[in-house]
């Protein structure tokens, strides 16, 4: 059984490197990937933390990339002053055309949330929340973003620069698309930074059902779940969906990775699937290789490859964020961390 | 009430269609429809239309309920796919020959639903297609307002067994079932555990059983029934279209094609396969692979759930066989689907079907 | 300008200017005719300073009725300039209440009319105050808005007035003077307010008065027509021009265009002393950049000029370009490159087909524009390039990919190869001979640039990190924009540039080999070899590296005689070259290390010997010691087909060359001397020789001469 992680020492760096460090050794895609499997829990959460992080649960967040900000200061009257230029944005956007003070408090609150960091090097989230009518006309939190920063292992700010820069690797945001929009453009204008839509590819899913899958399964756990979307030459069929019993699918990642083991390699990803798809192939002759992987979840998250993404379990909540942090680096760097060595402690 | 049920109904249909569902109606007289056919309101937006019809219907002394689920459900009879129909078949029925007046079938039903349920519901019927369409609505307290949801549409098949039917709810299963039963003179109303939106291809699936697949060519009048004659055959539609050969690009696994063709022509035929939107397999098979040995408990079997969705599921399946995404010959559970008139199945390990019927 | 004209006018200003009470109208021969006279003059001539003076007093106080006032109003065109008194009395007149609405507007209409006239401006900006009051009155206020436009500057902005500006937006809805008017507060203030503007206004502030200000522009030109002759109208060159295309609104700007343009709605001027309450732009010690239009105005500030917001929009502004190339600013310099880094991989390799072809191309295009300017490469673009051609179809953005290819920074060669030169190699190999041409001269232009400027650079990156060992202060590069701390490598430039040019060589080999000698093929690589050639000379570099023989002398079966004259000059300047160094390190001039470069001595010698003796002394398959050891021309003479009834040895030399055939034949049809057959021509080989020169074939002849030594004035056999 993998060991549970309940407390990492603060001795966690990040690592940093110079910017375009283009010809750095490219991974090519047979090397070894890594990824850790026990859970990670920062240090005992406080009741407002815990607050923060149950409301992450159960909701569909879109995910977004973010470059480094610049100029974002993390004081209460910052603060202040953004949700004010925040919200004369988004009334002059709903009123084309007309001026809008930008001095004047309005439907945004922006403010730090804490209890979603691990590392020393990660920065303590923020999160921006909108209100307005939804609807049934009432008046309630229409939209809510946060940037996150979760077990940063490698930061692409040079050193000497570490004081104009903040870094988000993520932005998790749910609400309408306007908003959504409006919001993005925003904080591209205001802080200099770049704001992508996260999509994760089908390779990525594999990874996060395989790690997913590896840890223990609760009796009343979710199956999980695959969603194949049928190439167009098939005519007639458009997806196939295909659950298994928690229980079993963790079985199955047993012949492949030995339990002892904490980390997953690249090789057991595949296998595993490999046995996954070949135990459908069996019962029903069709093969799932020529198709492509859309959406995978379990009792811990589900995912989708236009990046969005539902927590469940409040246990995993770092693990799923710290994968998604990895990725987004991962993305902006163009290069492949897991190359790197790791220095957490067990 | 009815007022409103009218405007709903128009309000479903297109423009363009408002004329033929009046004629087909046949509420209004001849005279009435080229009147308003001639009024100005045919130009302007639909509901002064539709007000405009409203008024002339409610003027008429057989405006009811009856009548205006007759309108309602031409409309629906005009795209019936908006609904997921789920099909039921009735056995033991206890008199052979049964004249089906239809007339006679709704006072019935009328009275049977008057009794179990609210005295306010009705029963509408409409033949159309060889088939007893109707229309129950059977409200749930004394509202005045008209209940969309609680209306249940069914479709019967005049000489068979089957019945189609939509948006029934739980609560009042029970009873609808005992006053079906009574009505049409039979013991038992199973479900079958077929369901989806195409009317033809339900009824085609669910009565045609032993003619499906290969053997539709039979039904289609596609054989030469006496091959010593000269009359040639009918000849069948070419359903795989003939690609422009280009003479640079040589196909090379020529060979490999032919044979999976023929494969699938014998089991699905060459007919265009009936239309299924959903397969939903629920598979409790013990896990087996060469490669992969040294699972834990072995014998227990892995549940797994397994759906296919599309908008027409038996040709996209035998499309992935057409395609090679699919490993020929293909289970017997998918090739004999159409012959099986469900469309859930539970498969376990024993190599055969094991078709339960649980009601849900 | 004769005292008849003169006269009939003063009296008619005097007439109306001592008239005490009101006048009568009607039947007042005297007032019409005053009337009359000064419409004639100011129509034709306009009114002299003082006229008007005298004549607004008239016309503001409204003592002579409305009529006569308007008309008056509408008279007043200048001659040459309006007197700033003039205006100041009709403000002051207007203050007093005592005109009606009507004339009061006129007289605003006729400020802004003469605007441009108006002789000095201090004053009346002085009243900016006062005049702001007046846009409370709602039949003045369009006017007022105007004139308001015209006369703002920096200093005016004030929190109060644009809470003032809001409230009438908001009870009056959105009107074009408003928007106006608080467009050009936003510009001197941007962080004050946000707004979202979908359409290019086109003009702001409608015309009243076209016919009017046509006149007063007309008898300007005609008395001043040194003046100026610009076009625009008087809004544009007054104020700065708005642009407002950086206020549309998110979702429509982000699908046309990634880049984003010059703002400043977040800039840092507005905080610098806590808050709004004290708007501090007032003593410049920070000008955003988005005051900043010309060179002239760059000049001025140069020391205090704020980035605009987003950096991104360096690539489209010059101005921009300019002062990021002087600035030591690394913080700006890091914040285009994580925006440049998050945009190319969306653009190029995240999601590639969402947007346009044109989107691509336009940022790319851009890109290089900008490269050129500062004559660097960009570390971020060369890593996501290096991923990107990875998977590449070698279609898209072709020209553009392989010219920012051209002009990546200078690394070791083994992290090139692999990164760069092998993808495209890829690419090079299974393409069509267009692509290949194009390649080559994308890797003609990436040695020149590497040995010509990223030489430079990469030396002085190295010097300042070795030099940070030593010293404490260290003095910054100064060539370079795009630096880091620590990671520099540091290796020889000779070494790199061998391997590419071996590289290359290789590339260039395997196409000839393709190609049935292309001509546009051959030309590319004789570009690249003539480049290789010129390092020496052009770019004082201190090593020559010789491409491999065997592509000269493969050079040497090509079909083209322009080819094989250029390949010709191009051993020749080679030799040249060597010679030079040589001598170069004979006095002493060179570092005292062993200069490779004189390894290569041998293979050049072989490769003149060969070609030597092919084209000249016929000898081209020769077996002697010398020749034997060129494995590319040895091959069994019986091999030979002896019916074409040449001797092999002859068979490469210039009158049997198949490149030169169509000059043999013309030589034998020209020629005086009674050749019949290219064999005979061996005897004149020098004035064979000089007829190829004339048709422009002159690297043969400069090969020629430059080795064979004439011992005798006549040929040999």
């Amino acid at each position: 059984m993998a060991s549970r992680n309940s407390l990492q020492t603060p001795e966690c760096q990040t690592t940093y490197t110079r910017i375009g460090s283009c010809f750095a050794p490219r991974a090519t895609p047979k090397s070894c990937n890594i990824a850790r499997i026990a859970p990670i829990l920062s240090r005992q959460v406080s009741g407002e933390e815990e607050e923060n992080i149950k409301a992450l649960l159960n909701k569909t967040w879109h995910v977004f990339g973010l470059s480094p900000l610049y100029n974002f200061e993390r004081k209460s009257s910052a603060f202040q002053r953004y949700s004010k230029s925040l919200s004369s944005a988004l009334e002059a956007e709903s009123h084309k055309g007309c001026f809008v003070d930008n001095d004047v408090p309005g439907s945004v609150e922006i403010g730090g949330i804490r209890g979603l960091t691990v590392n020393i090097g990660d920065q303590n989230a923020v999160g921006i929340f909108v209100r307005g009518k939804n609807r049934k006309a009432e008046d309630a939190m229409v939209y809510t973003a946060l940037f996150c920063c979760v077990n940063l292992q490698f930061c692409p700010i040079p050193k000497d620069l570490q004081a104009s820069f903040k870094y988000f690797p993520i932005m998790l945001a749910s609400g309408p698309v306007a908003i959504m929009n409006s919001i993005n453009n925003w904080l591209e204008s205001q802080f200099d930074c770049r704001v992508t839509k996260l999509k994760f590819s089908s390779n990525d899913l594999l990874w996060m059902a395989s790690l997913w899958s590896a840890y223990t399964p609760v009796p009343k756990s979710r199956p999980l779940e695959l969603v194949y979307a049928v190439p167009q030459e098939c005519e007639g069929l458009s997806k196939i969906t295909y659950r298994m019993a928690a229980a079993d699918a963790k079985r199955l990642l047993d012949i492949v990775h030995p339990d002892d083991s904490d980390e997953l390699t690249e090789e057991e990803v595949q296998a595993y699937f490999d046995a996954l798809e070949s135990h459908l192939c069996y019962m029903f002759h069709a093969k799932l290789g020529t198709m492509y992987l859309r959406t995978v979840g379990n009792s811990i998250a589900y995912v989708s490859t236009d990046g969005k993404i539902k927590l469940f379990s409040m246990d995993y909540v770092f693990n799923v964020l710290a994968h998604l942090t990895q990725l987004s680096v991962e993305r902006f760097t163009g290069t492949s961390l897991q190359t790197l060595p790791f220095s957490q402690n067990e | 009430m009815e007022v409103d049920i009218l405007k709903r109904c128009f309000g479903k249909c297109k423009t363009s269609d408002i004329f033929s569902v009046l004629k087909k109606w046949s509420f209004l007289s001849s005279a009435d429809i080229s009147h308003l056919e001639s009024a100005e309101t045919i130009k302007g937006p639909k509901r002064n239309l539709v007000g405009l019809i409203a008024d002339i219907c409610s003027r008429r002394d057989n405006f009811n309920i009856e009548s205006v689920g007759e309108l309602d459900l031409i409309c629906v009879q005009m795209n019936p796919s908006k609904c997921i129909w789920s099909c039921y078949q009735l056995e033991e029925s206890n008199d052979e020959d049964e004249a089906f007046d239809p007339v006679q079938l709704k006072q019935k039903l009328g009275k049977h639903l008057r009794l179990c349920f609210d005295p306010k519901s009705s029963v509408s019927t409409v033949l159309h297609n060889g088939a007893v369409w109707m229309k129950l609505y059977i409200p749930q307290q004394r509202n005045q307002k008209y209940q969309a949801p609680r209306s249940v549409y069914l479709i019967h098949y005049l000489h068979t067994p089957l019945i189609l039917m939509t948006g029934l709810k739980a609560s009042i299963k029970e009873f609808l079932f005992q006053a079906l039963l009574n009505c049409f003179n039979c013991k038992k109303l199973l479900e079958m555990k077929l369901t989806g939106r195409q009317v033809d291809s339900l009824k085609e699936l669910a009565l045609n059983r032993w003619c499906q697949g290969d053997f539709s060519k039979f039904r289609y009048e596609q054989v030469q029934r006496r091959p010593l004659s000269e009359i040639l055959p009918r000849k069948r539609k070419v359903d795989e279209s003939e690609e422009e050969l280009d003479p640079n690009i040589t196909c090379e696994n020529e060979g490999m094609k032919k044979r999976r063709k023929e494969m699938l022509d014998k089991v699905f035929g060459t007919n265009t396969q009936p239309v299924l939107e959903k397969l939903d397999f629920k598979v409790r098979v013990r896990y087996k692979d060469a490669k992969n040995f040294g699972i834990a408990d072995p014998d227990v079997p892995f549940t797994c759930e397994v759906k296919f969705e599309g908008p027409s599921v038996i040709e996209g399946i035998r499309n992935l066989g057409r395609c090679g995404m699919a490993k020929l010959p293909l289970p017997p559970h998918l090739t004999r689907i159409t012959s099986l008139a469900k469309n859930h199945f539970v498969l376990t390990d024993k190599g055969e079907l094991d078709s339960k019927h649980k009601s849900k | 300008m004769s005292s008849k004209q003169r006269n009939p006018l003063n009296d008619a200003v005097n007439y109306l200017v001592t008239a005490d009470s009101k006048l009568r109208i009607k039947g007042n021969e005297a007032l019409h005719k005053s009337l009359e006279v000064i419409e004639r003059t100011a129509t034709s001539l306009g009114l002299s300073p003082d006229q008007i003076l005298q004549l607004v007093d008239v016309a503001a106080s409204g003592k002579q009725g409305e009529t006569v006032s308007k008309k008056l109003i509408k008279l007043l065109i200048p001659a040459t300039k309006v007197p700033e008194t003039a205006v100041l009395k009709a403000i002051s007149w207007i203050c007093t209440n005592r005109p009606s609405m009507t004339i009061q507007c006129l007289l605003i209409r006729w400020i802004i009319v003469v605007y441009d006239y108006i002789d000095r401006r201090d004053r009346l900006h002085g009243l900016y105050g006062l005049l702001f009051r007046f846009l409370h009155f709602h039949s003045l206020l369009p006017y007022m808005c105007q004139l308001l436009y015209f006369l703002t500057r920096r200093e005016d902005v004030k929190l109060y007035r644009v809470r003032q500006l809001l409230e009438l937006q908001k009870n009056l809805g959105q009107q074009p003077y408003l928007t106006g008017l608080l467009l050009i507060y936003k510009h001197y203030q941007p962080g004050l307010l946000s707004v979202v503007i979908n359409r290019n206004y086109k003009s702001l502030f409608p015309t009243y008065d076209r016919k009017w200000g046509a006149m007063v522009r007309l008898i300007q030109e005609k008395s001043n027509p040194l003046e100026r002759s610009q076009n625009d109208t008087v809004l544009e060159r007054l104020q700065p021009k708005l642009d407002t295309s950086y206020m549309a609104a998110a979702s429509k700007r982000r699908k046309l265009d990634c880049i984003p343009d010059i703002h400043s709605n977040a800039s840092r001027a507005d905080f610098a002393k806590g808050g709004f309450s004290k708007l501090n732009l007032l003593n410049g010690t920070v000008v955003p950049f988005v005051h900043i239009s010309t060179f002239g105005k760059l000049l001025e500030s140069i020391d205090k000029i704020e980035f605009p917001n987003q950096m991104g929009a360096v690539l489209k502004s010059r101005l921009l370009q300019h002062v990021i190339s002087y600035s030591s600013d690394k913080v700006a310099v890091t914040r285009f490159q994580f925006w440049l880094q998050a945009t190319l991989h969306e653009v190029l390799l995240d999601y590639p087909l969402e947007n346009g072809n044109e989107y691509t191309a336009r940022l790319l295009r851009l890109l290089k524009s900008f490269q050129d300017f500062l004559q660097e490469g960009i570390p971020v673009l060369d890593a996501v390039l290096s991923s990107y051609i990875c998977q590449w179809n070698g279609l898209d953005n072709r020209c553009l990919i392989l010219k920012l290819l051209a002009r990546c920074r200078l690394h070791q060669f083994s992290y090139f190869r692999e990164s760069i030169l092998n993808p495209l190699g890829k690419l090079f190999f299974s393409s069509a001979v267009y692509f290949k041409c194009q390649t080559i001269q994308a890797l003609t232009d990436m040695l020149q640039n590497q040995v010509a400027v990223e030489r430079l650079h990469h030396e002085e990156l190295v010097s300042y990190q070795t030099q940070s060992d030593i010293n404490t202060t260290k003095s910054k590069p100064m060539s370079v924009l795009f630096w880091e701390e620590e990671g520099e490598e540091d290796f020889k430039t000779v070494d790199f540039v061998r391997e590419f040019i071996q590289f290359v060589s290789q590339l260039c080999l395997v196409a000839l080999q393709c190609g049935r000698s292309h001509p546009l093929l051959e030309h590319c690589i004789l570009n690249f070899l003539e480049m290789a050639s010129f390092l020496h000379k052009c770019y004082q570099v201190p090593f020559v590296v010789f491409p491999p023989a065997s592509l000269c002398v493969r050079l040497l079966f090509s079909t083209n005689p322009y080819t094989v004259s250029r390949l010709c000059s191009v051993i020749s300047r080679f030799k040249c070259v060597f010679q030079s160094l040589k001598m170069q390190q004979n006095t002493g001039q060179l570092e005292g290390r062993r200069n490779e470069s004189f390894e290569s001595v041998t293979e050049v010698n072989k490769t003149i010997l060969c070609l030597i003796n092919a084209l000249w002394r016929c000898k081209a398959f020769d077996h002697s010691e010398e020749a034997r050891q060129m494995e590319e021309l040895s091959f069994s003479p019986e091999l030979v087909d002896q019916r074409i009834g040449v001797d092999c040895g002859e068979m490469l030399s210039i009158y049997h060359h198949q490149a030169f055939s169509c000059f043999t034949y013309k030589f034998i049809k020209e020629n005086t001397l009674g050749i019949k057959h290219p064999t005979e021509i061996k005897v004149c080989k020098r004035e064979f020789l000089g007829y190829l020169e004339r048709h422009n074939l002159k690297g043969l002849n400069e090969f020629v001469s430059s080795v064979i030594i004439r011992s005798k004035p006549s040929t040999t056999k």
